[in-house]
Order: structure tokens, then C-alpha cells, then sequence
């Protein structure tokens, strides 16, 4: 268990943090900028002190009236947005100091280091001073370098901010791969829907000085009520397993708790899990089993709630199996098809909006 | 060439510069890490009175320290009390003289590149364990490098011009302590300029590759950072 309990005055209003959070998966603190999301990861680090703070990991506390754990004291890993290499070293010698102070020594390591450095593929670049790195370069150094020294929890504090978007989009897949991977949790700080939707398992939602806890990520996406979920904004996310490849089609079926679905294909073995993110626009409502479609993904289901934006468009969250699907349709095709809650429908998704 | 009194006065022109540089060091790391992090309201103060010797005659510094140095003076006392001789013209009291006098040119370089210390790569190293003092061999000595650097040979620099104060409290004793710019101009008084000549030339050549060190050791660090 991960437990932050700490009270921050600031301008006008006091923030009052009272978390627990499972030393399991990704949570992501989810806010805009000023929430105080970053406080809170600092004052988990020990890099902020807070007077009053209660902080403590796996039963060690860290910071209590009478204890104040310092940072290197404490065996977590940081990344910060911007990649604060030490330009002084090279790639190769920021990884060998890292390492250099790391305890792995002493138990097994939870981190296998070599594949890491495969996949972010930093072999190139080890000779190359910091200086003379673009930024997803650097933040891949970084991100390695965090994790040599073996934490037994890693803090992320917006790692994808600094980066341009085109750069974005493949740095997500470096880390959902690697988040997927590793076996120590990760608290994640963001503030944008896309990271939250694609890497996390949990959310903790900071917003005017006020903390409210998802325990599922899916979840707050699919909550229709919540101001985050604006229409064009709004998606879903399902996980599930990997059951079959079809290698001439280039597509990989999933099974989800929604259902099965083809999406393009993805580079995992059987049984691997792999998650998808849909974006409410991409899904379509019948109300018949279609024929000769080329809609790849036709899923049963039942609309649960509506919510309509006044401009045109409405909401629709529809149950599906165990799990929620986000469809955003016009509101004239709503009134024309007499949808209602409770209804059963058909969603239709296009295999390759899924990848 | 050099006269036996000009070898004597460049030696010791070269001791007083050394120790002067050392002694300024050891008091001006610690010093000069309080003022870049002390958020001490009256710090300017401090800043003030180290920036004085920049712009005050030597003579008056000269003269005060003379006050100070001699038998009555309150450093010339507790020195006697204590049973190490008197102060005014001796080689000691020219080492505390040149140390006050070059006090800001030590002082300022570290000063600086104590202040431009970021704290994001100390909280990196921190969290990747690494210990107060770790970090202040890993991160912190290569990060002011240029500034010691900058510090000390501004500081032995600044010392062998002394003429002012040495003048005020230490005259012009050979061995003791006259140093080459009082040897040049007790050359030129006598007018030995071929002896004056050679002394100057030694100390232009001297203060030049000192200045090259400083501005080299700049370039390379401007470069590295950019």
C-alpha cells in the first residue's frame, strides 16, 4: 500500500490529500496544470517537505511527525518532464551512475536491465553527450536510467510533455509496452486524456484543489456526468487477451469483456494482454445485425445512458457483456432511430481504428 | 639576467600569490555556498562589504590594515598574545593583506557558479540514491569547476599585481617582504631599468598566461553547455 496524507495551503483554499493507492499497476494523477498532482508526487519522492505530511510505502514510513525518510534514502526511480540528464556525462556514463548506486547486488534484481536498453534502443547513442540529443532521446535515456538503479517504485511526472506530438504518439507505444512489463507500480502524472486513456490502470483525479479516486481507468472515461468526457473528446478503453493472428490479414483478434474484436495487427503472443482505446466518434449504432458490411467489429449491446452536448450530438454509453462502450452519434440519428435507454443495439467499429 | 634580489623578490612574489590563493579557497567555498543559497534578508550587506576592496584605494585599505597589524592593533595584539611575533611588515601580514585584497576576485566566480547550480540534477541523483556528499562530488565539483578555476587564477593573478597595500604594511623588506612590484619600483627609482624591465616583462608574460587559462577554461565550458 502506498499512503500520501498531507494538507497544503495555498492561495485561497487548502488542498487536502488523503490517498491510498495498491503498490500495483499505473495510477495516473489526472489534472490540469497547477491541480497539484505534481506536489503530490513530490511529496512522495521527499524531494517537497511538507510539515504534517504522512507518507509511507509497503509498510516503511517515510515521512511521519517524527521521521523524515530523505529521497536517496528512499529506493524509487523519478522522471521528470524535462530529461535532466547530467550534461556532463555521456549517455553510456549516465547509465553506469545509475547503476553505480543501484542495490541490486544485494537481492535479485525485479528490473532486467538489457532488454530495457534493447527496446529503447540506446546502444547507439551511448557515446553521444546529452548536449547533442533530441528531447525523445533524451527522455528514453532518462526513463532507462531511472529504472537501472532498480526502484521498487517509479514516479513519472508528465515524461511526454516536452515532446513534440508526432514524437508523442510512438513514445506512447515505448511506454505502454514498458508499463506492461514491469512488475513495480508506477505512478504516472499527466494531463492529457490520451496518456491517461492508453497507459493507466487507475485513476486519481486532481481538480480545484479536490481528489476524487477511480479504480478504474474505463470507468472515469465512460462516466457520461464527468466534464472531462466532452464529446469529442470523449473514448473507451477495453483490455483484454490476445487469442489469434490472422498473418495474411495483418489483424489480431481480442477477446475483451465487451466482446471479440480485430484490430490491426499487434506485435504480442497469445494470451498477452493488450488494451484498446476507441474514441466515441469511430463508433456507429444499427439496430439490426448487419450483412455484408465492411465494418470488421459488429458488437451486441445495450444503451445504458444518453447525454446529449446541445450542439448537435449526443453521447451514448452502451453496455456491452461485462464492460462500456462510448458512441458518439448525431443527434438527428438518435431521434430518427427512437433510441431509448435500454434498447439493444448493434456497435459498429472499424477494425482499422483500432491500433 | 635576474639579480639574486629579483629571483628573491619573484619567489616570494610567487609564495604570497600561492598561499594567499589557498588560504582564500578553503574560507571562500564554504563562504561563497552560504551567500548563493542563504535567503538571509541582509545577505547585500555581506555582498557589499566582500565588493569593497574592488574599489578602494589600496592605500586606505593599507592603511586601516596597518592599524589593524601593528603592535597596539587588535590582530597585531591577539597574534602577540599568542605568540606569533608581530604582523605589520612581516610575510604574515602580507598574507592576510593580499587575502582581503583579493577577496572579491575569489569570492565572485564562486559565488556565481554556486548560484547556477540547478536543482533538477541533484534531485535526479538524489532519487537515484545517491548520498548528500555523492553528490556533491558527482554533480556539484563538475558543475562550478569553471568557477574554481576562474577563482583561483583570478585570485593568484590579482595578488602578484599587489603594490598598495604591501607598500602600507609591509615596505620593502628583500626576503621578507618585498615582491616584484616593489622591486620594480625601487628599480625604476634607481634607475635600473634594464632590471625593471626584465621583472615587468616576467610579470606581463606571467599575468597573460594566467588570463589565458581563465577565458580557455570559459570557452571550453560555454561550448560544452550549448
Amino acid at each position: 500500500m502506498i499512503e500520501i496524507c498531507f494538507q497544503r495551503a495555498f492561495s485561497h483554499k487548502t488542498f487536502d490529500v488523503d490517498l491510498s493507492l495498491p503498490e500495483t499497476g499505473v495510477t495516473t494523477l489526472f489534472g490540469a496544470s497547477g491541480s497539484g498532482k505534481t506536489t503530490i508526487l513530490r511529496v512522495l519522492a521527499g524531494l517537497d517537505r511538507v510539515p504534517g505530511a504522512k507518507v509511507a510505502f509497503n509498510q516503511q514510513v517515510w515521512q511521519s511527525d517524527d521521521k523524515f525518510v530523505p529521497t536517496h534514502l528512499r529506493n524509487l526511480g523519478v522522471v521528470f518532464q524535462q530529461p535532466s540528464l547530467f550534461s556532463h556525462m555521456s549517455v553510456k556514463k549516465n547509465i553506469e551512475y545509475a547503476l553505480s548506486l543501484s542495490c541490486a547486488s544485494t537481492k535479485s534484481p525485479k528490473i532486467d536491465i538489457a532488454p530495457l536498453i534493447e527496446n529503447f534502443e540506446l546502444k547507439p547513442l551511448y557515446q553521444r553527450m546529452p548536449d547533442d540529443l533530441s528531447g525523445g532521446e533524451q527522455q528514453r535515456v532518462a526513463i532507462v536510467r531511472a529504472l537501472v538503479a532498480q526502484p521498487d517504485i517509479l514516479l513519472m511526472d508528465e515524461p511526454l510533455a516536452s515532446l513534440d506530438s508526432a514524437l508523442k504518439n510512438q513514445f506512447i507505444v515505448y511506454m505502454q509496452d514498458l508499463l506492461e512489463q514491469l512488475s513495480i507500480p508506477v505512478i504516472y502524472v499527466t494531463h492529457s486524456l490520451g496518456e491517461l486513456a492508453q497507459l493507466s490502470d487507475r485513476v486519481v483525479l486532481t481538480q480545484s484543489q479536490k481528489i476524487d479516486s477511480y479504480q478504474q481507468t474505463s470507468a472515469l472515461l465512460t462516466d457520461l456526468n464527468h466534464d472531462l468526457n466532452q464529446t469529442e473528446q470523449a473514448r473507451s478503453r477495453l483490455t483484454g487477451q490476445v487469442i489469434q493472428h490472422d498473418e495474411d490479414m495483418y489483424l489480431t483478434l481480442l477477446r475483451t469483456a465487451a466482446g471479440d474484436f480485430w484490430v490491426q495487427k499487434v506485435n504480442k503472443d497469445l494470451g498477452d494482454k493488450q488494451s484498446i482505446v476507441i474514441l466515441a466518434k469511430d463508433i456507429s449504432l444499427v439496430l439490426h445485425k448487419p450483412v455484408g458490411t465492411s465494418i470488421l467489429n459488429v458488437i451486441p449491446s445495450q444503451i445504458h445512458e444518453v447525454k446529449s452536448d446541445g450542439a448537435g450530438k449526443v453521447l451514448v454509453k452502451l453496455k456491452a457483456g461485462e464492460d462500456a462502450l462510448l458512441a458518439q452519434i448525431t443527434r438527428k440519428s438518435f431521434m430518427s432511430m427512437k433510441l431509448e435507454t435500454g434498447q439493444v443495439v448493434y456497435a459498429q467499429i472499424k477494425g482499422a481504428a483500432l491500433s | 639576467m635576474f639579480s639574486d634580489d629579483d629571483l628573491t623578490a619573484l619567489w616570494l612574489t610567487l609564495k604570497l600569490a600561492s598561499i594567499s590563493t589557498l588560504v582564500l579557497m578553503l574560507v571562500c567555498l564554504p563562504f561563497a555556498y552560504w551567500l548563493a543559497n542563504t535567503k538571509w534578508r541582509f545577505k547585500f550587506i555581506v555582498e557589499a562589504l566582500v565588493a569593497m576592496p574592488l574599489v578602494l584605494p589600496p592605500t586606505v585599505l593599507g592603511f586601516y590594515l596597518l592599524l589593524l597589524l601593528s603592535p597596539n592593533g587588535v590582530l597585531g595584539q591577539s597574534s602577540s598574545a599568542l605568540g606569533l611575533g608581530t604582523l605589520a611588515f612581516s610575510f604574515s601580514g602580507l598574507v592576510i593583506g593580499s587575502c582581503i585584497y583579493s577577496l572579491p576576485f575569489v569570492m565572485q566566480p564562486l559565488q556565481n557558479a554556486f548560484a547556477h547550480i540547478q536543482s533538477r540534477p541533484l534531485e535526479v541523483a538524489a532519487s537515484l540514491g545517491a548520498t548528500p556528499f555523492e553528490r556533491f562530488i558527482s554533480i556539484v565539483l563538475p558543475a562550478i569547476k569553471p568557477g574554481v578555476i576562474s577563482a583561483a587564477v583570478l585570485g593568484f593573478a590579482h595578488t602578484l599585481g599587489e603594490f598598495g597595500v604591501v607598500l602600507m604594511i609591509g615596505g620593502n623588506i628583500p626576503g621578507e617582504t618585498q615582491v616584484v612590484s616593489i622591486a620594480i619600483y625601487d628599480h625604476v627609482e634607481t634607475l635600473q631599468y634594464q632590471q625593471a624591465h626584465l621583472l615587468s616583462g616576467a610579470l606581463l608574460l606571467l599575468s597573460f598566461l594566467l588570463l589565458l587559462t581563465v577565458y580557455a577554461s570559459n570557452r571550453k565550458f560555454t561550448v560544452g553547455r550549448s
